[in-house]
């Protein structure tokens, strides 16, 4: 690094801790937004990609699992139970629903999946039981054990919606959808629950196939052949259950990302152009001792620079290190560091250390060196 | 014994800033030379034309009119870059105001500039704390300019210019922020070093007190050289 450069940048130690904090700032705020962001796409898909079901069954219109606007007949079950290719059927009721702990303790209402299977065929239900018992009996519940951190909710304990109320009976995880969490009950107690009128609709109904590399060719067969139908591969449905919620989200996150960069560069950008402005008759002295622009341009490059590596270290250290902790306070914060955001984010840094140091270009270019004979 | 080479010379130099009713001529027709070895001073009152001969001989500036040549270079008509590398390789600047790079160190301030492009075999390092002990600061290596008096500055600052190992040393005002005693001995230096390392010294000022270290004194007065003085 220039000598110049150097002795500049940390003689004025006060200007290079609001330059290199605006920068970590900056840092700190795209590394959280972005890990927030993973976090979020991570968790909402989690579910329906860890089901084992070769194909997902919906009725046209309806291609998420979260807004869940499917309604398919009972009999079609039976009707695609019936296809060589097919192995397992097994029916699935999803409704959101708003619940409350009913009984002594009464708790605010919260959003849950609930999920209606058939305990028998098992396909659909908890993904893996952490306490209590699987599969759930007439009237009982096995509900997600975030569900049980968030709001308070244990075994035995009984939760209402109007007239309704279930027992929860086990505790099981992989179904945290950040704001909402799928609890599991049979197909009939789903009906009753939900007061579905008939109650032989379904909303889903979950494939496996003898053959799981067919799916793709099975689904487009079927859909060609079942027009109020459509069939999607589990990862084609998790991806579509995360552009549903993922979809909303991105838009205001780009927004928050972009202003956040600008911070982080207005900062960087003011503070090496008045330091710059400041400077400004030791770079005519330099030019007068016959230093070239591109000498001071170098300078004032490797500034910006070590500004922005510096406020990088400190913004993606905070980030790592406070992530969890904020996701330990705030069960909604679901946050997920990648080493490859963080590697995108020393990109963006490099851009915003670029930027910064081209705003005093055209300032150091019209220093006249005559001027150091101004007294 | 042969003549010194002529290290400087100004021909028919004049210089005109802005155009039309608003041109203010600063210079008319100046020749003047300086060679190795010499000490020329140029003496004038405030707004003379001093500072702008001197920006001209350092090629800071171009002439309106005139040839300016440094050691046999024709420096009227060289591009920016051209001047830049003149300036760096050959000539030295001593300021009223000493010009020391502030967050640099004494030595600091001397290395930048013995380190900026070719010089003889010494290392900069070396080379900029000779310097230093040679101009008496060997004791002041590492302090900033703003620990250091200024007749230390300004002693830092002839370390400096003559750290490019030029050929031509120009001193604007070089005691005008120095007491009589410290002033006296700055300019002292300079002839003692025109004559020891034999360069060409070009001072500017209006200070009577220095005469007597000059070979030779030009007077100039409204932009013009006066011969009768």
């Amino acid at each position: 690094m220039l000598l110049v450069a150097r002795k500049n940048l940390f003689s004025e130690r006060i200007r290079l801790a609001i330059s290199v904090g605006g920068v970590a700032l900056s840092v700190f705020l795209i590394g959280i937004l972005l890990s927030l962001y993973r976090g979020w796409d991570e968790k909402v898909g989690e579910y329906v990609e860890m089901v084992p079901a070769d194909l997902w069954v919906t009725s046209a219109g309806a291609a998420d699992f979260i807004y869940a606007a499917s309604i398919l007949p009972d009999g079609a079950g039976a009707q695609l139970k019936l296809l060589p290719e097919v192995d397992t059927v097994s029916p699935l009721i999803v409704r959101p629903v708003e619940v409350a702990k009913s009984g002594g303790d009464t708790g605010e209402p919260f959003d849950i999946q609930l999920v209606g299977y058939d305990p028998a065929i098992g396909l659909g239900g908890p993904l893996a039981v952490r306490s209590g018992k699987s599969p759930p009996g007439p009237g009982e519940v096995v509900i997600d054990e975030e569900t049980s951190e968030r709001y308070g909710v244990e075994i035995g304990d009984r939760l209402g919606r109007g007239a309704e109320s279930l027992t929860v009976v086990g505790k099981s995880s992989g179904g945290d959808f950040v704001f909402t969490q799928v609890a599991f009950v049979t197909l009939d107690t789903a009906a009753d629950f939900l007061n579905l009128d008939p109650p032989d609709r379904r909303t889903f109904f979950l494939l496996t196939l003898h053959d799981r590399s067919q799916r793709e060719a099975l689904a487009k067969r079927l859909e060609a052949s079942a027009p109020g139908a459509v069939f999607f591969t589990g990862e084609e449905f998790a991806d579509k259950t995360r552009d549903r919620i993922m979809g909303n989200i991105l838009p205001i996150l780009v927004v928050l990302l972009i202003v956040a960069f600008i911070v982080g560069l207005a900062v960087a950008g003011l503070t090496i152009y008045t330091a710059t402005v400041e400077k400004s008759r030791e770079y005519g002295i330099l030019k007068a001792e016959g230093f070239t622009n591109r000498f001071l341009y170098r300078v004032v490059l490797e500034q910006s620079l070590v500004t922005s590596v510096l406020g990088f270290l400190l913004g993606a250290g905070a980030t790592v290190l406070v992530a969890p902790f904020a996701q330990d306070q705030v069960p909604q914060f679901v946050v997920f560091v990648r080493w490859q955001d963080l590697l995108g984010i020393s990109g963006a840094t490099l851009v915003m250390a670029l930027i910064a140091a081209f705003i005093p270009v055209r300032r150091l270019a019209e220093i006249d060196p005559v001027t150091v004979f101004k007294g | 014994m042969a003549t010194p080479e002529v290290i400087l010379s100004l021909e028919g130099v004049s210089k005109v800033f802005g155009s039309g009713e608003r041109a203010v001529t600063a210079l008319e027709d100046v020749s003047l030379e300086a060679r190795a070895g010499e000490v020329v001073l140029v003496m004038g009152p405030s707004g003379s034309g001093k500072t702008t001969l001197l920006t001209i001989a350092g090629a800071l500036l171009r002439p309106t009119l005139g040839t300016v040549r440094l050691c046999g270079t024709n420096i009227t008509e060289l591009d920016e870059t051209r001047l830049a590398s003149i300036r760096r390789d050959k000539v030295g600047f001593v300021y009223q105001s000493f010009n020391l790079l502030e967050a640099l160190t004494a030595l600091e301030n001397v290395r930048l500039v013995a380190s900026h492009g070719t010089r003889n075999g010494t290392m900069p390092q070396e080379r900029a704390k000779e310097l230093l002990a040679m101009l008496g600061l060997g004791h002041r290596l590492n302090s900033l300019p703003k620990h250091l008096s200024d007749g230390e500055k300004q002693r830092v600052a002839i370390a400096r210019a003559l750290a490019k190992a030029p050929a031509l040393m120009l001193a604007d005002e070089p005691t005008a922020n120095l007491d009589a005693e410290r002033g006296h001995e700055v300019v002292e230096l300079l002839r003692q070093k025109a004559l020891e390392m034999n360069k060409a010294v070009v001072i500017a000022s209006h200070d009577h007190r220095i005469r007597e270290v000059a070979d030779r004194v030009v007077w100039l007065e409204d932009g013009r050289l006066r011969p009768d003085a």
